[in-house]
């Protein structure tokens, strides 16, 4: 049976019950409506059944267990926190004098019991403390003994107004210290002595309601005990918790839909701007091809031949300018003065016997080829011709070093590419071209006598092209700014001489700039 | 009064007896026929169309609109219809089938000579397991996995269950076919 059968079989069942319709008797729609006509049930209040789950069983003997591990602990803690009291707990003067000073809210019954429990003492204090709580409390709370309500006085003596009995005692006229000294000196006598300091304390004091409040008190900060309580009751200093930092991975994506494409943030290209400065080696690397006719003439073609350059100390003034195309690729440009110095070396010279003038061998060379000789000063030297050569030059075997200076306007077209490109520090490869603007050429022949060549002159290129790579090291000193490092090789690519088969050079350059770039 | 499907579902979500009643009849003879295809009959049909009413109007406000309402009528039957098989444990013990008299099973009959009425009394005399199975796949066009899911069972116990209801089924219309060609002949000799 292949598949369209059986799709056959299941159409032609699905097709036969297609409109297959059969009118239920009225009876459903009857008990139907019976069903909805019913008022909601009142939800039975559903009896917690607790018994009967066994996780509230566990949860129970869990509970259970916990405490009966935790209870000598909790124990132990309670004698710590009581331990940790140790005046609060001796001190029952202390104490007292709180029960007097919150003695106007106690009731009379209370004082009276109390006065009850006393031992060896007069019931008459029971009265006087329901008519004047306020004026006697002190004979009452005197009364009482130690043990019932104890920690009740306990924790009351923690009240701020403990904390203030300092500057109670501070008051004037309050303290009298034949009273005091028994009273601490003999804590199991205090209640007498006390009672006694009372009768002599309270006529007194100049204020009547200072000193029928605060008398006892005052008395008692006289004590040193006072200042061991407060001393107890300072509270503890500050202690800091260890810290345990935890790494925590959060995968909640805050009210973000899940359809919507992550796209990453748009990054706006990023512009910089920069100067720096250039010291270099340029060497123009002048190379003598064939010997100039004064040399031939002068019988020196081959002496002329070994001439070379030295490279001498140049430099540059760089302008530059970027756009970084993504995270490691940038382009960059920027416009470059190229003041570069050279020497050429050559083994000697020609001297012309009739006009007694000298002319080393890049002099002749570049004369021979240049398009408006009439117009340079040093193609008076050259004769009309070679037999006049012949008769007049004479070739001087003595080494020559001549400046030969260069100056250049340069337009760099680099693309680099950048290592670690959000780090502190970051490196550059740079590679591109550079195009060298000639601008112009200062030949020392002879001391105090210098040929000028500009580009007008057609000796030299007015442009010539160059290879350019380098690695830059970046340190990026804000978001903005930045200090550069750049090593920099630049290769002409052509002879920068034009028109002239006596001569070649292919400058190039080594160069260590030191630059600051800001970045938009 | 005629009210469209969009003021049928507002009736019904805001309890309005005129409205519920409307909708019970439009639908109430379709879903029936559905009700009789699942169990095995009428008062169970009828316990089940009861039920899957109620669902309806109680739930009405999840109905969104995203299909035609017939459809989610529907789907609220079939699956009150499946509550109602696995309440009265018809689809508990339901294991894999091996069919093998399936050549036989291969030759296809035309339905179109049978009531929907005759094809109903063939597949109420399925077991339950295959009747439910062949519903969901045949009729309803649930694939297998899906009813797997819904009836708790695995993707292979419903393809056997589905192909031997298929087999079953063929039997039953061959010989109801046969069975007619004969009486044809009879009638005409």
């Amino acid at each position: 049976m292949n598949q369209s059968e059986k799709h056959n079989f299941e159409e032609e069942w699905r097709r036969a019950f297609d409109e297959a319709s059969e009118a239920p008797p009225p009876s459903v729609w009857d008990a139907l409506e019976a069903q909805l006509d019913q008022p909601e049930k009142a939800t039975a209040p559903i009896v917690p059944l607790w018994w009967r789950s066994p996780r509230l069983w566990y949860a129970a003997a869990a509970v259970g267990a916990l405490l009966l591990v935790s209870w000598p602990l909790l124990l132990r803690l309670d004698k710590n926190s009581q331990s940790q009291l140790p005046t609060v707990a001796v001190d029952k003067n202390n104490s007292q004098a709180e029960d007097r000073l919150a003695g106007s809210a106690e009731t009379g019954a209370e004082a009276a019991t109390g006065a009850e429990s006393a031992t060896g003492q007069k019931k008459e204090a029971a009265p006087a403390e329901i008519t004047a709580p306020a004026t006697e409390p002190r004979y009452a709370a005197s009364n009482r003994t130690a043990s019932g309500r104890k920690a009740s006085r306990e924790q009351r003596a923690l009240t701020p107004e403990t904390l203030l009995g300092p500057q109670v005692a501070a008051v004037p006229g309050t303290s009298v210290p034949g009273t005091s000294i028994p009273g601490t000196s003999v804590p199991g006598t205090s209640e007498v002595s006390t009672t006694s300091g009372q009768e002599s304390t309270v006529p007194s004091t100049a204020d009547s309601r200072l000193a029928a409040t605060e008398t006892p008190r005052s008395l008692e900060a006289g004590t040193p005990m006072v200042a061991m309580q407060v001393e107890a009751l300072s509270p503890r200093g500050f202690r800091e918790l260890a810290v345990y930092p935890q790494k925590r991975y959060v995968y909640f994506r805050y009210d973000a839909p899940d359809d919507m494409p992550l796209t990453p943030p748009a990054r706006s290209k990023e512009y910089w701007a920069g100067v720096g400065v250039m010291p270099a080696a340029f060497n123009p690397a002048v190379n003598v091809t064939s010997p100039p006719a004064a040399f031939s003439a002068a019988n020196a073609g081959r002496q002329s031949m070994s001439s070379s350059s030295r490279a001498g100390l140049s430099y540059a003034v760089q302008t530059q300018g970027g756009v970084k195309l993504s995270k490691h690729w940038s382009l960059e440009t920027g416009v470059s003065y190229l003041q570069a110095n050279s020497t050429f070396v050559s083994d000697g010279y020609v001297l012309d016997a009739m006009s007694n003038r000298s002319a080393n061998v890049l002099e002749n060379a570049l004369m021979a080829g240049s398009s408006n000789r009439a117009a340079n000063d040093k193609s008076q030297f050259a004769p009309s011709s070679a037999q006049d050569y012949q008769m007049s030059a004479v070739y001087i075997d003595l080494d020559q070093h001549t400046r030969n200076d260069y100056r250049y306007l340069q337009l760099p077209v680099q693309a680099g590419y950048t290592l670690n490109p959000e780090g502190k520090v970051s490196y550059t490869v740079l590679g591109g071209m550079v195009a060298n603007v000639f601008l112009r050429n200062d030949l020392e022949t002879a001391p105090g006598y210098t040929v000028t060549n500009t580009a007008g002159d057609g000796v030299y290129r007015g442009l010539n092209w160059s290879a350019a790579t380098g690695v830059r090291l970046s340190y990026h000193l804000s978001s903005h700014w930045t200090a550069s490092l750049t090593g920099s090789y630049q290769k002409a690519l052509a002879t920068g001489i034009q028109n002239n088969d006596n001569i070649s050079s292919h400058p190039q350059l080594y160069g260590l700039g030191w630059g600051f770039r800001y970045l938009f | 009064m005629i009210l469209n499907e969009q003021e049928l579902v507002n009736g019904c979500r805001q309890r309005d007896r005129i409205a519920q009643k409307r909708l019970y009849d439009v639908f109430a003879g379709k879903m029936f026929a559905i009700c009789l295809r699942y169990t095995k009959n009428r008062p169970d049909a009828e316990d089940v169309l009861q039920d899957a009413f109620i669902k309806i109007y109680e739930n009405m406000d999840s109905f969104r609109g995203e299909c035609p309402l017939e459809f989610w009528v529907r789907s609220v039957v079939v699956n009150t219809a499946l509550k109602h098989l696995r309440k009265q444990k018809n689809l508990v013990e339901l294991d894999d089938v091996h069919t093998q008299d399936n050549r036989l099973a291969d030759t296809e009959l035309t339905l179109s000579s049978f009531q929907w009425q005759q094809l109903m009394g063939f597949i109420h005399e399925l077991p339950t397991g295959c009747q439910t199975v062949f519903n969901l796949y045949a009729i309803e066009g649930y694939q297998h996995n899906e009813i797997a899911q819904l009836m708790g069972i695995s993707e292979g116990t419903s393809k056997s269950q589905y192909a031997r209801a298929r087999m079953l089924l063929q039997q039953k219309l061959n010989k109801e076919k046969r069975f007619d060609d004969e009486s044809v002949r009879k009638t005409q000799l």
